[in-house]
């Protein structure tokens, strides 16, 4: 005769409040790099009007959503996309995968390979997106964890870096 | 053998070959609960004699209920829907899809609706959309070819919103994959060249790509070495029966092997050079398949060189030194190009500028490169390659690929 | 390679294999709407139901987990399982663990998806067509080979049926562990044994080979090259997982047949008799396809040492090659004994042995299997 208990599934609050951290800034970076990078700026001006992109964890979060106003300037639009339409959403399935991309473990190209991330929404947008988020990567992290992030580290100046690096952070973090 | 990091790894169908494995179909699907299949298959296929061979080897133990052979070269929104009605009206329990890429994505699609109960398309695509197993469906392929009857992917195009609907589910996936070695006696040079050259690049692609792993590893390098033994023999003799066995073998092992560990560039480039100027995807994939090689060789030499064996076969192999059988390997991929060429009497494009269609016009011209490298950075395959690729680099690839030259690898940004 | 003018293949189970495999499990669940796994544990105490039931965290979907699956469970044990399996309302199994593990699991899927009586009723063989609930495989200590394949064995009865199989094997490194002394050879030379005789057998095709390969390559490059015996876990985990696909497509061969008779007619155990049987069986098997043994060589050499032997020399080397990649993987501790001889095997019990083994049509004659034996007893290679 063996034993048996039911277990109801825990809760991971440590690991999901350094993803929603990590998600909050790169969500707030995002429009910032885009007045600093031309780059960014040329992929955002190529989505649609109105388009809103997320990025979040299976089953319930967290997640960051960036939208794109009629005037083609990009906005953070907080943590909750099941209060808006999203028109692509990149979902990571659990949140064991997301500490893994989020600790550089797996950087976004591996993450992919892995089946790590669930897409929602046109190919093309995500390509975009991903491209985007790339981009941020490089601007946001130490060279060293950046070429564990992205597949190819860009040849740009090293004054491009930085300058984009300390005005993406001052306004990720005060908001303009 | 390389143990990834992780890996996923499902090829679902039961599969069964030979040179009369129609006739094992309606036991197959009786096993199944099916009885009364719907043929879904096209005017070329019905026009070979290939959809009389397969009615009159299924004989009496199967009721074919209805056949459609009008699925066009692109799968067609309006024409799964008016499929699905037929099936649903002859009261069909299983579809049978009989040809290439575009029957069989037609055929996974109207498997969705019978098997759904469903009248919205739109509502399942995506991935995960689907949760159950959807009713019996059996590929028998007519082309060596796309491996879409190893495949979780469907497409189909809404040509009335001009979009394009992708399906990603296992439960897409076939439940029976016949090849038998008649279906594919009757495919010109030209055609077995190119299709063979897809299955090709599928196997390699899946080898070298960022997904790559133990299972997929297998069924790529079983798939290269049946195309190198068999394709310019069976593209030279269109009636070797164990070469189109084999042929038939290599594009579901290479679609079994794409399907788990995807696919790069060569696809990427492929699919926008196909989107823009109409090219065959076989014809494209042949001519980019070096470049790929080329272009990812500084990030994946070594794995390469494991393909020379497969390929060209144990003298090559003995006869290259280490360092070399990477170089080599891509060597002997423009020589099966060049071999093809002359065997299909020229029919077979070496690289792009070659590509002619039926009237002999060019199909792809110098002005069209720089948007065949835009359309390529919307392609979602862009990610597996082991290489970054901007559009620069893609414009520069795509060119040397136009002219037949080799990639000039000072030119080769590497990250 | 050969092509067979007709055949079939099949292999309807999903791998997830690596870091961070078992939090997929949840999402695999959704997949197949279900919402409450009964997982199934046996009784050690390893650590390894509790990583399991970790791997959950976050997730929202609760477990049943079900701890002590004896070494040889009975219809009580099933009974009591299917009562805690429809009392709180699951709807998917999960074995976690070895062989028993899996075969509990198994009858078990049978049992809910129907009644326990029909197992009970049932004389072996097939179970009824119905469809069965999501069953998932998670290996911790090794196994036989059998628990992704067809077969299952409950109750003295062995039921066999590709329904049977699990729809996911999920290979987490975290799960696995060494088990028992000389458990993890055994495991390893039962899944080379599946694959070696099936790249031999009359019925090979591209398919099978392909699957045969990978289980012999993950077992010549990974598991016999691990510097350190745990670093041998995650590749012989992977290779069996895939052994019992190769062996619910193939047909038992003679050396697997020959250690079972041998096993049952003395005290030999079946692990150490097949180590000593492969390398003979293989031998027999290259004479009648030596096209086969030939290309057997490539796993389990490598390109550059299959290249370097000339190719009338390839199925001759095939079997000194097997026994050699069979005492790497049994390594110091394990080692198998020379022969049956050395074995303690009394000379006696071979003939009723190879009856015994001809009995299931193995492809060796009662006459071949006791040349087999014959030879495996004296030691001659």
């Amino acid at each position: 005769m063996g034993s048996f208990r039911q277990i109801e599934p825990g809760r991971k609050p440590f690991k999901k409040a350094y993803v929603a951290i990590m998600l909050w800034f790169v969500g707030r970076s995002i429009p910032i790099a885009a007045k600093v990078d031309p780059g960014i700026r040329r992929e955002i001006a190529d989505l649609p009007d109105g388009f809103t992109f997320s990025l979040g964890v299976l089953p319930a979060g967290p997640a960051m959503i960036v939208g794109k106003d009629a005037s083609g300037r990009a906005h953070y639009l907080g943590w909750h996309p099941e209060r808006q339409k999203v028109d692509l959403s990149l979902k990571i399935r659990n949140i064991e995968a997301a500490i893994g991309m989020f600790t550089f473990q797996e950087s976004t190209a591996v993450a992919t390979a892995r089946n790590r991330l669930i897409v929602d929404g046109e190919v093309p947008h995500a390509c975009a997106v991903v491209r985007i988020l790339d981009a941020v990567e490089v601007y946001l992290l130490f060279k060293v964890l950046a070429r564990l992030a992205v597949k190819r580290y860009p040849d740009w100046s090293a004054g491009r870096i930085l300058w984009g690096r300390f005005r993406i952070y001052l306004g990720a973090v005060l908001g303009f | 053998m390389e143990l990834p990091g992780y890996y996923e790894f499902f090829c679902r169908p039961r599969v069964i070959a030979g040179h009369e494995a129609l006739e094992q179909v309606p036991a197959a699907l009786g096993e199944l609960q099916a009885r009364s299949a719907m043929i879904v298959t096209d005017k070329g296929v019905t026009g070979a004699g290939l959809t009389g061979i397969l009615t009159q080897a299924v004989g009496g133990g199967l009721r074919i209920g209805a056949v459609a052979d009008d699925v066009p070269p692109d799968s067609d929104l309006r024409i799964v829907h008016r499929l699905a009605d037929v099936y649903r009206r002859e009261v069909c329990d299983a579809i049978l899809a009989v040809g290439g890429g575009s029957v069989m994505d037609t055929a996974k699609a109207v498997n969705i609706l019978v098997s759904e109960q469903a009248d919205d398309l739109m509502r399942f695509s995506g991935a995960g959309a689907l949760k159950r197993p959807l009713r019996p469906l059996v590929a028998i392929p007519t082309t060596a070819g796309t491996g879409s009857e190893a495949t979780i992917i469907a497409v189909v195009k809404d040509h009335q919103r001009h979009l394009k609907m992708a399906f990603a589910s296992p439960y897409l996936m076939p439940d029976l994959a016949v090849l038998d070695s008649r279906m594919t006696l009757s495919l010109p040079p030209a055609i077995t060249a190119a299709t063979g050259m897809d299955a090709l690049t599928h196997a390699v692609e899946a080898y070298y790509c960022l997904a790559k792993n133990p299972l997929s590893d297998g069924a790529a390098l079983a798939a290269v070495r049946l195309v190198g033994e068999h394709l310019l023999r069976v593209t030279r003799d269109p009636s070797d029966r164990n070469g189109r066995l084999a042929m038939a073998t290599a594009a579901l092992l290479a679609g079994a092997a794409f399907s788990n560990s995807m696919v790069g560039m060569v696809h990427t480039m492929g699919h926008a050079t196909g989107s823009v100027c109409g090219v065959a995807h076989g014809v494209c994939m042949a001519i980019y398949l070096p470049y790929g090689l080329e272009y990812n060789l500084h990030k994946r030499g070594e794995t390469m060189a494991e393909l020379l064996l497969p390929l060209a076969g144990e003298e090559v192999y003995r006869g290259t030194p280490p360092v070399e059988r990477a170089r080599r390997m891509i060597a002997e991929v423009r020589k099966l190009n060049a071999d093809l060429h002359e065997a299909t009497g020229g029919r077979h494009a070496r690289f792009l500028s070659e590509v002619r269609d039926r009237e002999g016009r060019p199909m792809v011209t110098r002005e069209q490169i720089p948007e065949i490298a835009r359309a390529a950075l919307n392609d979602g395959s862009i990610f597996y390659n082991p290489e970054e690729m901007d559009f620069d680099d893609l414009r520069m690839v795509i060119f040397a690929a136009w002219t037949g030259e080799p990639l000039d690898a000072s030119r080769i940004r590497k990250g | 390679m050969n092509m067979p003018d007709l055949f079939s293949f099949q292999s309807p189970v999903k791998i997830e294999s690596g870091r961070r495999a078992l939090e997929n499990i949840p999402i695999e669940l959704a997949r197949s709407e279900a919402r409450k796994p009964l997982v199934l544990c046996g009784s050690q105490r390893d650590g390894t139901a509790e990583q399991f039931a970790a791997a959950f965290g976050d997730s929202g979907v609760p477990i049943v987990l079900y701890e002590g699956i004896p070494a040889d469970p009975d219809f009580m044990t099933l009974r009591e399982l299917w009562g805690l399996y429809r009392d709180r309302g699951c709807d998917a199994i999960i074995a976690l663990g070895g062989g028993t593990t899996a075969d509990a699991a198994k009858a078990l899927n049978i049992a809910v998806s129907g009644r326990p009586e029909d197992l009970e009723q049932a004389t072996g063989g097939s179970p009824a067509a119905a469809r069965l609930r999501p069953f998932f495989y998670c290996p911790t200590t090794p196994g036989d080979g059998r628990e992704t394949s067809c077969f299952a064995r409950f109750g003295k009865r062995d039921f066999s049926s590709m329904s049977l199989m699990p729809n996911l094997a999920v290979i987490d490194p975290r799960l696995l562990r060494e088990g028992a002394p000389g458990a993890l050879t055994a495991a390893m030379v039962e899944a080379l044994a599946t694959a070696v005789e099936a790249r031999l057998a009359p019925a090979r095709n591209p398919l099978s080979g392909l699957y045969a390969d990978v289980v012999i390559r993950l077992l010549a490059e990974n598991a016999a090259a691990a510097k350190k015996r745990a670093a041998a876990l995650a590749p012989a985990a992977n290779a069996l997982c895939l052994s019992g696909v190769v062996l619910s497509n193939a047909v038992r061969g003679p050396a697997s047949r020959l250690a079972a008779a041998l096993s049952a007619e003395t005290p030999i155990s079946e692990a150490t008799a097949l180590a000593i049987l492969l390398p003979h069986a293989a031998a027999f098997l290259a004479k009648r396809h030596p096209a086969a043994a030939a290309d057997l060589l490539l796993p389990l050499a490598g390109a550059d040492a299959f290249t370097r032997t000339p190719a009338g020399e390839r199925a001759a080397r095939m079997a000194p090659q097997l026994r050699s990649l069979i005492r790497n993987l049994a390594g110091a501790a394990d080692a198998p004994p020379s022969s049956l001889g050395a074995a303690a095997v009394p000379k006696e019990a071979l003939p009723a042995a190879a009856r015994r083994a001809a009995l299931d049509a193995s492809g060796a004659s009662e006459a071949e299997g006791l040349e087999i034996l014959s030879l495996a007893w004296t030691g001659t290679p």
